[in-house]
């Protein structure tokens, strides 16, 4: 062989050692960077070591900082100027939170083909098409001409970001992004916006009227109504008072009142099934799961009610929970601030929190601000609509969707009058959702975290839009209140619980309910407020809010909780937060006992069930046999009650009823016609199908975990996973056994919970403040670190961490400081 | 002994190359070690050291901080539990493959493209 024959022998070894090591295969990243010993995955372990002593020179920097990081890393700025504050909290957010950060910006904005293939392109073309941009420029746009301080903490925030990232070597990417081989890239104002309005979306954007359309078509408009009722039964509502204001006030706001809902008729149906799939398939969750839905729970007392004699205040917000964290606590010390809580990377300040004045918290206000408009197009180009009498060309927005290892996707996001158009096949609706209206949460969050009394958060709740929130409040004064704060639409015609004729503006929102006329309340006789999900008001309140809330279980059970007990002390909010009492199995397994108990020598099951629930607590305990039995026949149940209903319709997987209704049932109809299997000819009513269940119950537990009950245990069958956001199982954690369920105040809905409280915050306002704090993961997002998990078992066992808030730097325990880096102007 | 003194010198030169720059300029460096180099011998050999040795030294450097990374690489890639070494191994593998056929290519083509053979370059 001569020696060019060797040469090109060698050289085409060479080339394809290159090609292999150089170039992605399949899902794999370039192995030759990956395994770079210098600055492969291997680094990250060294990039999550903390220094002890660290000074950077950054230009966006004014006047030298400090952040001391405590021993579970949490940061504690310290910085001269406001504007410092914020560029540190965005530099700190980029350099622990990147992936995260940037995987939400790419979920946010359709983008995540780009990082994950083709798996994506159903939830690129979704968010494409409810397009966050577009209203998050011109809010960009507004906070700029109108609110100074509150977009230049946004852009300082923003450069802070940018300040991380442009330094950054591939050395220095997240694991992830090492998996990915994906660069990260630079972060904008408009970023910030769009992520904040997603999450907006996740909380308060529903498919709801589709699934009631289609309910009202199989069962026709009165079943549907009987399951999903104006009023629902036994609601506790948030606001004690009457709406927090005098009726006369209402009057004089709003004096035509509320106009009654519509006839309707859904010939033919707007949606079709695919349709209801894709959504639900497409449309991607962070925060808000299926699983919980959008729970969370918050609660504060007065003086007269707490043993200190001053409020405390308690929030825990029920989120999916993944890794890294949802949350980054954060400590900011500005001359005109001292301010305490849970950030999200992407989003300047805190967002639930306390400073020296106040301390508030968060649970999403459930009400209706999502309608869907049917819209009759010109022809099948969809190019133009028939609006009041005249044909309008919808407005058109083109882009590429980027596919990795695939072809690019164009797609056209379409705006008409009422809002984009979600489109899947032949089914084409405007969608009208509240969080398309340039919303100022950015100002809002300011103005919270700089509050100093009642006055300046009622000011803070003026801006507090999307998603609506049950902001709860209590201050060094000894006042506690609530503020539903949120932008509620008032629609020209109907209530938009079903898709709406879009051809005019007759089912337009023309304004929204008047902030004064929001529900809310200060100081309350009952010297406590709570508020879990569920409706805000009692049901003469005047305006139309929505039909559909949480469960009142919670509602109910911290009510109960609150308004039987004094002198409550921390530790006593603390345990409340981690209460597994199960008010629903307090309301259902009295009735299916007797029921077990009258028939408990038919059948050996009814026996074993009776056994079991005959002197539980209701608390749904880990290690207890009766919570894993009720929580199955409980489901059981509900379903053996209406499945047949749905069956004989034609659809067996239609919205079911409201549990209150289920409840209703259960406690005051027991010969109600929904007991009744219709397909069979026998007439059965409630004992029946509670026996029923009962039975069934007994063959699942049997099959699945044995004959023995002790294996029955409801760890066994109820467990929590935190998984990493890529759903890599090695970055995540392994389930484990925890207490609670969907209903309990402690929350973990689901076989395998994927969410629940993400952050336990409780705060005695008694000065000086004293705040503790937990949440189910760490600050750190590199998974080789050690505070990549630093909160989760304190969060499982229900123990707190004391949060340091010193607004003198000198007075943080030496002991307590793990790093101390310095930021100076760069010269 | 003049080869192993060599043999270090050279892997203290890819160290530096790998610290400084992306892995692919070894590749540009093999091929021109393998050029000046240039020798009868097979050079893929003494090139194979030169290239674990260098990816090998720095890895050790990076591991000193912990452990951790690799319990996690281990999961990601599903390998099975007691065969975590098989990651220490493969970046000193890469390096001595990428140096090894670097140098060979260098070796080749200089005596390809050379106006003198290599046997009179020797006897010289």
């Amino acid at each position: 062989m001569s020696n060019r024959i060797k040469f090109f022998f060698w050289l085409i070894i060479g080339v394809l050692v290159f090609v292999m090591l150089y170039f992605p295969l399949g899902p794999l990243p370039p192995l030759g960077n990956f395994f770079n010993p210098v600055s492969g995955f291997w680094k990250t372990q060294r990039n999550a070591v903390m220094p002890a002593k660290k000074t950077l020179h950054l230009s966006g920097v004014q006047k030298e900082l400090t952040i001391r990081f405590d021993e579970r890393a949490v940061p504690h700025i310290y910085a001269q100027t406001e504007q410092d504050a914020y560029f540190a909290q965005g530099y700190l957010h980029a350099k622990e939170r990147l992936f995260r950060l940037i995987f939400q910006d790419l979920l946010v904005s359709g983008r995540l083909s780009e990082v994950v293939g083709r798996q994506a392109i159903p939830t690129d073309r979704f968010m494409r098409q409810l397009d966050l941009k577009t209203p998050s420029e011109k809010a960009l746009a507004l906070l700029k001409s109108d609110h100074p301080k509150s977009y230049a903490a946004l852009q300082a925030y923003v450069a802070g970001v940018n300040a991380y990232i442009d330094h950054l070597k591939p050395a220095d990417w997240p694991l992830e992004f090492k998996l990915l081989n994906y660069r990260p890239y630079r972060w904008t104002a408009v970023k910030s916006l769009m992520f904040l309005r997603y999450m907006g979306w996740d909380l308060s954007g529903s498919d709801e009227d589709l699934k009631y359309e289609e309910l009202v078509k199989f069962l026709g408009a009165k079943k549907a109504r009987e399951l999903h009722p104006d009023r629902l039964p036994y609601v506790v509502p948030i606001i004690p008072e009457k709406y927090g204001m005098p009726m006369d006030i209402y009057r004089k706001l709003f004096p035509h009142g509320v106009k009654k809902t519509i006839g309707f008729s859904p010939t033919p149906l707007t949606a079709s099934e695919s349709f209801l799939d894709w959504w639900a398939k497409s449309n991607p969750h962070l925060f808000g799961t299926p699983q919980t839905g959008r729970g969370s729970n918050n609660w504060v007392i007065d003086g007269a009610k707490s043993a200190t004699g001053h409020p405390i205040l308690s929030n825990d917000p029920h989120l999916g929970i993944w890794l890294p964290s949802v949350w980054y606590e954060i400590h900011m010390v500005t001359p005109t601030m001292n301010v305490y809580g849970v950030s999200l990377q992407g989003v300047p300040g805190v967002i639930i929190g306390f400073n020296d004045h106040i301390a508030w918290g968060l649970t999403n206000e459930q009400s209706d601000v999502t309608d869907f408009f049917r819209l009759k197009f010109k022809d099948k180009t969809h190019d133009a609509y028939w609006y009041n009498g005249a044909w309008k060309p919808v407005e058109k927005i083109p882009s590429v969707i980027k596919v990795k290892r695939g072809k690019d996707v164009p797609v056209v996001t379409r705006w008409t009058v009422h809002g984009p158009i979600v489109e899947k096949d032949s089914v084409a609706l405007a969608l009208k959702w509240i969080g398309h209206q340039p919303t100022l949460e950015v100002e809002s969050l300011y103005r919270l975290n700089h509050a100093q009394n009642y006055q300046d958060f009622v000011g803070a709740m003026n801006y507090f839009h999307v998603p609506a929130q049950n902001v709860v409040y209590a201050d060094v004064d000894g006042n506690i209140a609530m503020w539903c704060g949120g932008l509620y639409p008032i629609r020209n015609n109907g209530d938009g619980r079903v898709p709406v004729d879009g051809s005019s503006d007759k089912f337009e929102w023309s304004r929204t309910i008047p902030f004064e006329a929001i529900p809310h309340t200060e100081n309350p006789k009952q010297h406590f407020i709570s508020s879990a999900n569920q409706r805000p008001v009692s049901y003469d309140y005047p305006y139309y809010m929505g039909f559909h809330w949480d469960p009142g279980y919670r509602s109910r059970r911290i009510h109960q909780l609150l308004s039987t007990h004094d002198s409550i002390t921390v530790a006593d909010m603390q345990a409340f937060q981690n209460d597994v009492g199960s008010f629903a199995a307090a309301r259902f397994v009295p009735v299916f006992l007797n029921v077990l108990e009258k028939h408990a020598r038919q059948d050996s099951a009814y026996n074993l069930l009776a056994h079991y629930f005959k002197d539980w607590d209701f608390r749904m305990d880990s290690t207890k046999i009766a919570p894993a039995l009720w929580n199955f026949m409980k489901s059981r149940y509900k379903d053996l009650i209406f499945r047949d209903e749905f069956k004989r319709a034609g659809k067996t997987n239609l919205w079911g009823p409201e549990w209150e209704v289920v409840e209703q049932l259960t406690l005051e109809k027991p010969n109600s016609p929904w007991f009744d299997d219709v397909l069979t000819a026998a007439r059965e009513k409630r004992d029946d199908i509670i026996l029923l269940a009962a039975r069934e119950t007994y063959r699942h537990f049997r099959k699945k975990y044995g004959s023995d009950p002790n294996n029955w245990v409801y760890g066994k069958y109820h467990q929590f996973e935190i998984r990493h956001m890529l759903r890599i199982p090695a970055l995540g954690l392994k389930p484990f056994a925890i207490d609670g369920s969907g209903f309990t105040l402690r929350p973990a809905g689901g076989q395998v919970s994927h969410s629940g409280a993400s952050w336990r915050m409780v705060v005695d306002l008694n000065r000086p403040i004293k705040a503790y704090g937990v949440y189910p993961g760490g600050q750190s997002g590199n998974p080789t670190s050690r505070y990549y998990t630093t909160g989760v078992h304190n969060w499982r066992y229900a123990a707190y961490f004391k949060l340091h808030h010193e607004a003198d730097p000198q007075k943080l325990s030496a002991k307590t400081i793990i790093s101390t880096i310095t930021f100076e102007p760069q010269k | 002994m003049k080869k192993i003194i060599l043999l270090w010198i050279l892997v203290f030169i890819q160290w530096a190359m790998l610290t400084l720059f992306p892995w692919p300029y070894l590749f540009v460096t093999a091929i021109l070690l393998g050029v000046f180099l240039f020798q009868k011998e097979r050079l893929f050999a003494f090139g194979f050291w030169v290239g674990l040795f260098s990816w090998f030294f720095p890895l050790l450097v990076t591991l000193s901080r912990g452990e951790g990374v690799t319990s996690i690489a281990v999961g990601i890639f599903e390998i099975p539990r007691g065969l975590s070494w098989i990651l220490y191994l493969i970046p000193p593998l890469f390096g001595a493959i990428v140096t090894g056929v670097g140098m060979e290519i260098g070796k080749y083509l200089r005596m390809s493209f050379s106006v003198s053979k290599p046997e009179e370059r020797s006897s010289s």
